[in-house]
């Protein structure tokens, strides 16, 4: 696991199966320019499950949105690269992005459910998916689906084979969109992006809408797909509970940038940035009741950002050096990514927590 | 005195006549008192499909039950006059599932904010409508600067749904019904926002119907929580007694299942072998089939509500030595605020 989350502009294609470089994403509105993604780089290998969790309008969704070259005006890819596989993303050309959409890298959109086409029965729109790849002369369908050179029979199979993959009956097949729960709706979803089995998926918030017992269910299931085709996975969500028991690794977003890229035991055990930790420590319990308190303050204003690190206005361990300059992502430990400057103190504040932690066991 | 809400044997089905294959019982036989005083954070969860909208959607008039009726302070919501409608309209406010359904693309989302406040007359000058709307937007983490002037798309979707939180909460309603209010936001907000919404209900006397999957925010700061399982109550009542000794298969399934935001705690993936059935009127327990303790009467009728403890009811009958409650007295084991509902051990 290489997550190289600052390669220093090397060129050329990486190994990794996708990789991330410097991505900026700006929007440019009235009242000035949004950089609602800066400055971003990471890695994932294949079949590697990446999370990605931070404050709500952080980022998240416009930064997988701009993997799949779906950022629409005002919004524009301002600078950065993305390589899928080899392929430099931003390169490619309207017709071959089409073809690699789903085939190579696919979304499940935040609140998708409601893009299903409401006049459709669900049967149509699981056929309609693959037969428009089939058209586009996908190559990366080796599961040798092409409805166009189905039977009815075949496609009744395929059909009901990818409902049953998402836990839905076969009946759901005959149904419209209105017909199904916000649960149902998002499960269709997510049998659509897993039908052409690409290499990356790019789930967002892909369970939010769902119960405990069928969440579980469909993240098992994108796992057991998943590591079936060996893509890998971007999963965006709040759910802590289902990043600790899904992904490898956890990217934390604040105010469009990453602060902390973690494996995940560390993230949940032992985060570093302080965003992070205050992030964790917000984490309520089914044990016992706690205050219900978030982290004070407000993210910092689109158009007025603060000099140095965005979250110092925020943070109890601020000092001088953090509102004036800026630290990027740094690999301070193996395999750990964390922009901060307060890291020694952080890290004396942890030493202390377990001493005591260990006296108390006494 | 009447209860400002109250449901009465409501039940919905959608689709097709009485034997059409797309028929589903959504909701069956669901009765529920939501008393004026004092005011209470009930949660309702449990299963996608098991019709916990389609009640949201019948408290507020939007849809109309197939039998049974909804009052409001003792009226039928059917036959209200425009002034008591108008009324209704104030005090029950709503928090829908979907922030990406609900908005007219069109609009800013100054158009949202503004529009209750003229309807209901809740500011006498346009500075005032300015301190309300900046005063709800702050209250949900929002920065009025960034979000006033904006149109539904250019903002996130926690945003989105925080917008919508911030119009119920303006209204200053008795009421709030909450479909899932949070689903989209990160731990902090969820925290400051739930917080928020604690802090009115106590402060303004606003009860909530918290409808929610996320059953450790609900644990948090709900009074009473309702488990519903295919379109009927499995279990109700206090929710320690709920949380930390479920007394249902499903409830106890449900928080088994809970994902613990620890990577060395696994989640148990054995219990899910069964997928979720559709609803459809059937004799019998409509968990009978996913029932690890499943017995021959359970496939014959429907369990009635047996109450287990003062505090809880279990619609199940691994529980029948327990006296049985009639439906439409739910509401009755319901503990209030800060009542000490336990005989935990
Ligand atoms: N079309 C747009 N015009 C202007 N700003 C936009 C537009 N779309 C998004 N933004 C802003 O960009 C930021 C990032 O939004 P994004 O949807 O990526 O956040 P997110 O991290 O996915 O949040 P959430 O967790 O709430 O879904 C937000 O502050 C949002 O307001
Ligand atoms: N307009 C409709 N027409 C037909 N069936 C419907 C309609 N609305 C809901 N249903 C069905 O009623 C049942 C209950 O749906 P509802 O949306 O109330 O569930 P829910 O508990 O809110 O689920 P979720 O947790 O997934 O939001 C589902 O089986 C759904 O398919
Ligand atoms: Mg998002
Ligand atoms: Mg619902």
């Amino acid at each position: 696991m290489t997550p190289q989350p600052r390669p220093n502009g090397e060129a050329g294609a990486p190994s990794a199966t996708l990789q991330v470089r410097n991505l900026r994403v700006y929007f440019d509105t009235p009242g000035g320019v949004v950089r609602a993604v800066d400055d971003v780089s990471f890695s994932l290998e294949a079949g590697e499950r990446f999370g990605l969790v931070g404050e709500s309008g952080s980022g998240k969704t416009t930064l997988a949105m701009a993997l799949l070259r779906m950022i629409k005006p005002p919004g524009h890819i301002e600078s950065g690269q993305i390589w899928l596989d080899g392929q430099d993303v931003l390169a490619l050309s309207g017709e071959e992005m089409r073809k690699m959409r789903l085939a190579g890298i696919a979304l499940v959109a935040q609140g998708s459910m409601n893009s299903l086409n409401p006049v459709t029965r669900i049967r149509r729109q699981l056929l309609d998916g693959m037969k428009d790849h089939a058209a586009a002369g996908s190559g990366g369908a080796d599961n040798g689906a092409n409805a166009a050179k189905m039977s009815r029979r075949e496609q009744d199979d395929y059909v009901h084979d990818l409902l049953a993959r998402v836990g839905l009956e076969p009946q759901v097949a005959g149904m419209y969109p209105h017909e199904l729960s916000g649960g149902m709706k998002q499960r269709v979803c997510i049998a659509m992006a897993i039908s052409l089995r690409p290499q990356v998926i790019i789930a967002d918030e892909p369970t939010s809408a769902l119960d405990v017992v069928v969440q579980m269910q469909v993240m098992e299931t994108l796992r057991r797909v998943q590591e079936e085709v060996g893509a890998a996975v971007i999963l965006v969500g709040h759910d802590m509970g289902i990043m600790a028991q899904f992904v490898d690794r956890v990217g934390v977003m604040y105010a469009g940038k990453l602060v902390e890229v973690s494996p995940v035991r560390e993230i949940f055990s032992r985060p570093l940035h302080p965003y992070a930790r205050l992030l964790i420590e917000c984490l309520p319990s089914l044990e016992e009741k706690d205050d219900l308190e978030g982290i004070p303050g407000l993210p910092p204003s689109q158009f007025e950002r603060p000099t140095g690190c965005l979250f110092h206005p925020r943070c109890p361990h601020a000092t001088a050096d953090c509102a004036t300059q800026e630290q990027m992502l740094d690999e301070v430990q193996p395999d750990r990514w964390v922009a901060c400057h307060r890291l020694e103190l952080i890290h004396n504040l942890q030493q202390e927590t377990s001493v005591q932690e260990s006296e108390a066991g006494h | 005195m009447s209860a400002l809400l109250e449901v009465k044997h409501i039940t919905k089905v959608f689709g097709g006549g009485l034997f059409s294959r797309n028929r589903t019982v959504a909701l069956q036989d669901f009765s529920l008192t939501i008393a004026s005083e004092p005011p209470t954070i009930t949660a309702v969860v449990g299963e996608s499909g098991s019709g916990k909208t389609t009640l949201a959607r019948m408290l507020l008039g939007l849809e109309t039950p197939t039998e049974g009726q909804v009052l409001y302070q003792g009226k039928d919501l059917q036959g209200l006059s425009t002034a008591e409608w108008h009324s209704f309209r104030r005090d029950v406010q709503v928090v829908f599932q979907d922030p990406f359904e609900v908005y007219n693309p069109f609009y800013k989302i100054d158009h949202v904010l503004k529009t209750p406040i003229a309807k209901f007359g809740l500011a006498k000058s346009q500075q005032e409508v300015r301190a309300l709307i900046e005063e709800a937007l702050q209250s949900v983490g929002l920065r009025p600067e960034n979000t006033l002037g904006r149109r539904p798309h250019q903002l996130s979707g926690g945003q989105r749904q925080r917008i919508m939180v911030a119009r119920a909460l303006l209204m200053r309603p008795r009421l709030i019904v909450a479909d899932e209010p949070v689903s989209m936001i990160d731990a902090s907000l969820r925290a400051t926002i739930l917080g928020n919404l604690r802090q009115l209900n106590e402060e303004f006397g606003i009860s909530v119907i918290y409808i929610t999957h996320d059953l450790t925010t609900a644990y948090q700061i709900s009074e009473n929580i309702i488990v519903m399982y295919s379109g009927s109550v499995a279990e109700a009542g206090a929710i320690d007694l709920v949380v930390k000794q479920p007394q249902h298969p499903y409830t106890q399934l449900l928080i088994g299942s809970v994902p613990q935001p620890d990577p060395d705690r696994r989640w148990n993936t054995e219990a899910t072998a069964a997928s979720t059935a559709a609803a459809g009127a059937s004799d019998g327990c409509k968990f009978f089939a996913r029932c690890p303790h499943a017995m021959s009467k359970c496939a014959e009728s429907t369990p009635p509500l047996f109450q287990t403890d003062p505090h809880r009811l279990a619609a199940c009958y691994l529980h029948e030595e327990s006296p049985s409650l009639p439906a439409e007295e739910m509401a009755s084991v319901f503990v209030g605020r800060g009542a000490d509902a336990s005989p935990l051990a």
